[in-house]
């Protein structure tokens, strides 16, 4: 047993020095913008570069947008199949896996090719973009959405408000959505997480965003991108401990209630 | 007229047809179980009156007007599920108001008994409600704080928050535990009784189903094979399947002897059932007899116990302890028979393979032809 224990820790020292001793490095050599001493200098030169606010900005909202769009589109419908049509989830299910078979760029060419002439000139226009970070972000909130429904007997509860009047209005928002918080929070975070540093239809459709920034810097400086490559990690785990966080709340105040894919 | 009625219900799901021509009329206040086994149809006819489910051909009228075309939310139906269905992210009070806010509410909001209620009569029903089911300390907890049956009472009380026209109850105790399950089935009825409450009832279990309702529909293949008060389903069942359903009941071949004199003979032992009977000597028949009709004969018979009882032989093959009830199963020429005595601490159990002398009552002896309903004589008496 106690053999057993020490072997645990021993892979679990390995992974940890896997995972964290690249990362360690990279913070330590952000630090290193000034010649012989440790400081913040590079984390200082991104903010106050006027690029970085305005494509992160830039990125912060395509990616709000593409949360609001993601959630109106999927959550009904993951409802509706859940509820009115469960032989046809089979085939959902297929359908989310696609954006990770596809590749991003072949998924922007043919946006472009799509959108480019009348009557559907689109490729100027934002919400091209924001299309298609819907597309890349559709297996997240599909994932999550679902597994909230299914944790929380959509049909039985369903059945119970609308035996006491409920119509669909009060169902969806009195009844699903408040169970459904924390698998939208999970949804939310994921697709900001991914949104905020996408890269490639961001170049190919041409807008300034975070990430094309990043690539960008990447090629140009030699510390900032190491400042910039912590400040994405760190906001990705700052969404992902902000999910841990709200699903422990609710976990306490009751079972039943999705805790989304992850 | 009846206040729910369902005129010839057939429902299929593709190919199958679960309920097929179901008629049944529920008077006003009446409290009637559904009781069947699994794939009977009890629960889809339920959830058809409910609105779930729509009848393929055939109307449910409810106080005179057909729902066919009123949706579930507009129908003021009270239903209990199996399962709760709670909504997790409210409290116990919370889950009751529910349905009186969406009265008060103006957008979608449906006529109810009495709608447009305040807050403040609303949070008075709530707690009149908690009262009804005995959980007003419990009206701040969250339904995952509760146990199975506290949860049942509240979903209970939120049905009948809202005065429904009737009470559903989908299987309401099926998830439950034996002690809890009596004792809040006890607790549906008096209030059901309490509120007069019209309320159709689900249930597999036949000793649930006998000992709340006033009337009990046995259904079979999406038909009523029998409907009647729970007596008459115990002790006059119309059809095989109602008689081997309910209760138990010893159904064992015998051979006619003299029809007019009611003698019988059951591997060759003569028995005598109180009333002549209507078949020709040598006709293969059917004795039934309920197992608490049957007594062991510890010592002879006196003279007048001769005349009206009769004495069988058999070899015991099992005992059961069925709690305050002792079965014991008895082989007669091959035909297993139960005997039901109540437990006795003083009881000495008889060995398995040991023989006994029964006594049988020639007035619990019913005769039919096997492929008749099996008759259950002192009740046919009493016709």
């Amino acid at each position: 047993m106690k053999r057993r224990t020490g072997l645990s820790w021993l892979w679990f020292s390995v992974g940890i020095v896997y995972f964290f001793l690249p990362l360690a490095a990279t913070f330590l050599f952000s630090l290193k913008g000034k010649k012989g001493v440790l400081s913040f200098a590079a984390y200082r030169n991104v903010f106050v570069d006027p690029d970085f606010l305005k494509t992160f900005g830039f990125s912060l909202e395509m990616a709000l947008l593409t949360v609001v769009a993601g959630l109106v589109l999927i959550v009904p419908t993951a409802i509706w199949i859940q509820l009115k049509l469960p032989k046809a989830k089979p085939l959902f299910d297929f359908l989310t896996l696609l954006p990770f078979a596809i590749p991003p760029i072949i998924l922007a060419f043919g946006l472009i090719r799509t959108y480019s002439r009348p009557p559907l000139a689109l490729v100027s226009s934002p919400a091209l973009l924001v299309a298609g970070y819907v597309i890349v972000s559709f297996p997240y909130i599909y994932r999550s959405v679902d597994s909230g429904l299914r944790a929380m007997d959509l049909r039985g509860l369903s059945e119970a408000a609308q035996s006491l009047g409920a119509g669909w209005g009060s169902l969806m928002f009195r009844v699903v959505l408040p169970n459904l918080r924390t698998a939208l929070l999970s949804a939310t975070f994921l697709t900001l997480a991914i949104v905020i540093g996408e890269l490639t239809l961001a170049v190919l459709l041409a807008w300034p965003a975070f990430g094309p920034y990043m690539a960008l810097m990447g090629r140009n400086r030699a510390y900032e991108p190491a400042a910039l490559a912590i400040l994405s990690f760190g906001l990705t785990w700052g969404s992902i401990g902000l999910i841990q966080l709200l699903t422990r709340t609710d976990k306490e105040k009751g079972p039943g209630i999705g805790t989304g894919a992850h | 007229m009846a206040f729910i009625e369902l005129r010839d219900i057939v429902k299929s799901f593709g190919n199958n047809t679960v309920v097929k021509g179901l008629s049944l009329s529920v008077e006003k206040g009446e409290f009637v179980s559904f009781l069947g086994g699994s794939g009977c149809g009890k629960t889809t006819t339920l959830r058809m009156i409910a609105g779930f489910e729509t009848p393929t051909s055939g109307s449910i009228l409810i106080d005179g007007a057909d729902v066919g075309d009123v949706r579930p939310s507009r129908r003021n139906l009270g239903m209990v599920f199996q399962n709760y269905a709670l909504f997790p992210n409210m409290t116990v009070r919370r889950n009751i108001a529910f349905g009186l806010k969406i009265a008060r509410a103006p957008a979608g909001g449906t006529a109810r008994g009495s709608a447009s209620r305040t807050g403040k009569k609303i949070a008075d029903r709530v707690e009149e409600m908690l009262d009804l089911i005995r959980m007003s300390e419990f009206g701040s907890r969250y339904p995952h704080q509760l146990s199975g049956g506290q949860q049942q009472r509240v979903a209970l009380a939120r049905a009948i928050a809202i005065e429904p026209r009737a009470l559903l109850l989908d299987e309401p105790l099926s998830a439950l535990d034996a002690k809890i399950r009596v004792k809040l089935r006890d607790d549906i009825r008096d209030i059901q009784r309490k509120l007069g409450i019209t309320t159709i009832y689900v249930t597999h279990d036949q000793e649930e189903a006998l000992s709340i309702s006033d009337r009990v529909a046995v259904m079979k293949d999406g038909l009523i094979e029998q409907i009647g008060a729970p007596f008459d389903i115990y002790n006059r069942p119309a059809t095989p399947y109602v008689a081997s359903f309910i209760g138990t009941l010893n159904v064992i071949p015998a051979v006619a002897i003299d029809p007019a004199a009611g003698t019988l003979a059951i591997d060759g032992q003569v028995i005598r059932a109180r009333l002549a009977y209507d078949a020709k000597p040598g006709a293969e028949l059917c004795v039934s007899i309920r197992p608490e009709a049957i007594s062991q004969l510890a010592g002879g018979l006196g003279e007048g116990e001769l005349a009206d009882s009769n004495v069988l032989e058999g070899e015991v093959i099992n005992v059961k302890l069925l709690g305050s009830i002792v079965r014991l199963v008895l082989s007669i020429g091959g035909h297993k028979v139960s005997m039901d005595g109540f437990n006795d601490p003083e009881l000495t159990l008889p060995a398995i393979g040991a023989r006994l002398r029964l006594l049988v009552p020639s007035e619990a002896i019913g005769v039919s032809k096997p492929e008749a309903a099996p008759v259950i004589a002192a009740a046919e008496e009493d016709k």
